[in-house]
């Protein structure tokens, strides 16, 4: 067994210990890096992980980011499920000067695999960056302090 | 019926996850060399001062397959200092003068008429992610238009324009050399041609190395070229003004990186014309202004409507706190820009010190306004360090010098022609 196998493996046993697995056929979608970061939705119902596309947000530049949502009760994502992204700086009273372009790429052992294009954190300080995923006109948001130096 | 919107009301619940730092450049000056002036700055800031140099490359313009073409600088250099495009003689020179650093050293830019903005420098604007003080632009071909077509400016015409082209074999076989043969009409793409050549142009007025420059490479412990200062580049008062401009004083928050600007937009607060409110709504107007130009990134004109540039020109966000909001300038050479702010208010460095040191006359911008503008009480002393700092961002011209001054007559000029033809 090879050892991308194995920790493929390791990784869906960990879903299904921890919050569930997706019953969906997977598309050959990367998984996101052991650095992604992991939070609950707001009621609990997704697991999101996140990380910005290259490795690190870059200082005052447009960014991507990929994130993985999978529902904790080991549900697929319906396909009319959608994300919004966005970040705001609560201190400041303002948020991003562009709205995020939302691409849902396919599925992976960890979940859904979305990217979202054309983030900016253009000051520094603290940001809140938030995914939204709705199902059946109910939405829950998932949120993530950024600190930018 | 439930709408979704009023389900997300009731059902969002703040639930914030762990905070990831945002990955940054690492520091590169070791504490050991900060002079005594830096030396109680935490490393933070020490990293601050790393980001202010050096100037990176200067990125290709894919919406303008011309941006790097010798023959397309050299006709932009030509129209870029002619009068005729002009009824009244008014060249873009005239405003951006290359001896006073590409601008015209007025309070508000004065062409046929008084503009109601400033002069913006045209040195180092190929690095900009937007052009004009609102940003009503994304590229300098694309913004070349306007002043050619603005009553108050050039007062000219597209059709003019094309005809002295067409006319003046100067400017046609200027324009052939870089495009081919002259067709000349304003849909066929000679009109573009046009202002790409002047964007090509403007590519090649960039800054060379200022004092900052040396000073970031000594503190990293590159050795100076002989004969030209490593720390001693920045004396001691300008020292103490890096060090304000990194802590207390926050200029760094929008200041940011080697180029000293975040390429966006803020309010800060400036009285409009009746010593109130402003009333000019500048960034907000601007991107509509923007989005539906045909000749901005995403656009018909462009030579790359796919770009990541178009996909940030059509993901624009238009809101309300977005009104009165101007482009921050960059800081390499403004000691050569005076007057400052978008509408050249403040005649002197000291004066734009003075406004953030004490946000006298600051005018309320409403409760979606910038919140971290707060008096800096840095006092006559702190004021004039932070002076003494920005005039050592001023940089040398760039090698290429040749491009700061009138054009040498045609026959002077042997760019060979595009391959393939």
């Amino acid at each position: 067994m090879s050892a991308d196998r194995t920790r493929a493996l390791g990784v869906l046993a960990l879903l299904v210990a921890g919050c569930g697995g997706s019953s969906e056929p997977l598309a050959p979608q990367p998984s996101l890096s052991v650095s992604a970061v992991e939070a609950r939705s707001a009621d609990g119902t997704y697991a999101v992980r996140w990380e910005p596309v290259g490795g690190a947000i870059p200082d005052a530049e447009p960014f991507d980011i990929r994130f993985a949502v999978r529902r904790c009760d080991g549900r697929a994502l319906p396909n009319a499920a959608t994300f919004t992204v966005d970040a705001e700086m609560p201190h400041h009273g303002h948020g991003m000067n562009l709205v995020p372009l939302v691409e849902r790429l396919g599925r992976s052992p960890e979940g859904e695999i979305v990217r979202a294009s054309g983030m900016l954190l253009h000051m520094p300080g603290r940001w809140v960056l938030s995914i939204d995923i709705e199902e059946a006109g109910v939405a829950e948001r998932t949120q993530w302090f950024v600190d930018v130096e | 019926m439930w709408s979704s919107t009023l389900r997300v009301a009731w059902v969002v619940i703040l639930a914030l996850g762990s905070a990831p730092a945002a990955a940054q450049a690492p520091n590169t000056i070791a504490r050991d060399r900060l002079p005594a002036e830096l030396a109680q700055l935490t490393d933070d800031e020490v990293a601050r001062i790393a980001r202010m140099s050096p100037l990176p490359a200067l990125a290709a313009d894919p919406t303008n397959r011309h941006a790097d073409s010798a023959a397309a600088a050299e006709f932009g250099h030509r129209l870029f200092f002619e009068p005729r495009l002009s009824p009244k003689g008014v060249s873009c020179a005239t405003c951006h003068d290359p001896v006073r650093y590409f601008t015209d050293g007025k309070p508000l830019a004065q062409g046929i008429g008084l503009s109601t903005r400033n002069a913006p420098t045209v040195v180092d604007a190929a690095r900009r992610r937007w052009v004009g003080w609102d940003g009503k632009f994304d590229s300098l071909w694309s913004q070349a238009l306007s002043p050619i077509e603005h009553p108050a400016e050039m007062g000219g015409s597209r059709d003019a324009v094309l005809a002295l082209v067409k006319e003046d074999a100067t400017l046609r076989e200027g324009y052939e050399r870089a495009f081919g043969p002259f067709p000349g009409t304003p849909d066929d793409g000679t009109l573009t041609n046009i202002l790409k050549a002047l964007g090509a142009y403007q590519r090649r007025i960039v800054s060379g190395t200022a004092p900052i420059d040396r000073f970031v490479a000594a503190l990293e412990g590159v050795e100076a070229p002989a004969g030209s200062a490593g720390l001693d580049a920045l004396g001691p008062a300008a020292r103490r003004g890096l060090a304000i401009f990194v802590s207390k004083g926050g200029c760094y928050q929008c200041h940011r990186g080697p180029s000293f600007t975040d390429e966006e937009f803020h309010a800060l607060g400036l009285a409009g014309a009746n010593g109130k409110v402003a009333e000019d709504p500048a960034r907000l107007a601007a991107i509509d202004f923007l989005q539906r130009n045909p000749m901005n990134s995403a656009g018909p004109f462009s030579d790359a409507p796919a770009s990541p540039k178009a996909s940030m020109v059509r993901g624009l966000r238009r809101t309300g706190e977005l009104f009165g909001q101007f482009r921050t300038p960059p800081l390499r050479g403004v000691a050569l820009t005076a007057p400052y702010m978008h509408d050249g208010r403040f005649a002197t460095l000291a004066d734009v010190v003075r406004f953030y040191d004490t946000l006298e006359g600051a005018s309320p911008v409403g409760h979606h306004g910038e919140s971290v503008l707060v008096p800096l009480e840095l006092g006559e002393a702190g004021r004039a360090d932070l002076v003494a700092f920005l005039e050592a961002l001023t940089p040398a011209k760039s090698d290429e010098a040749e491009w700061w001054t009138n054009p040498p007559e045609p026959s002077l000029r042997t760019h060979p022609a595009p391959p393939g033809r």
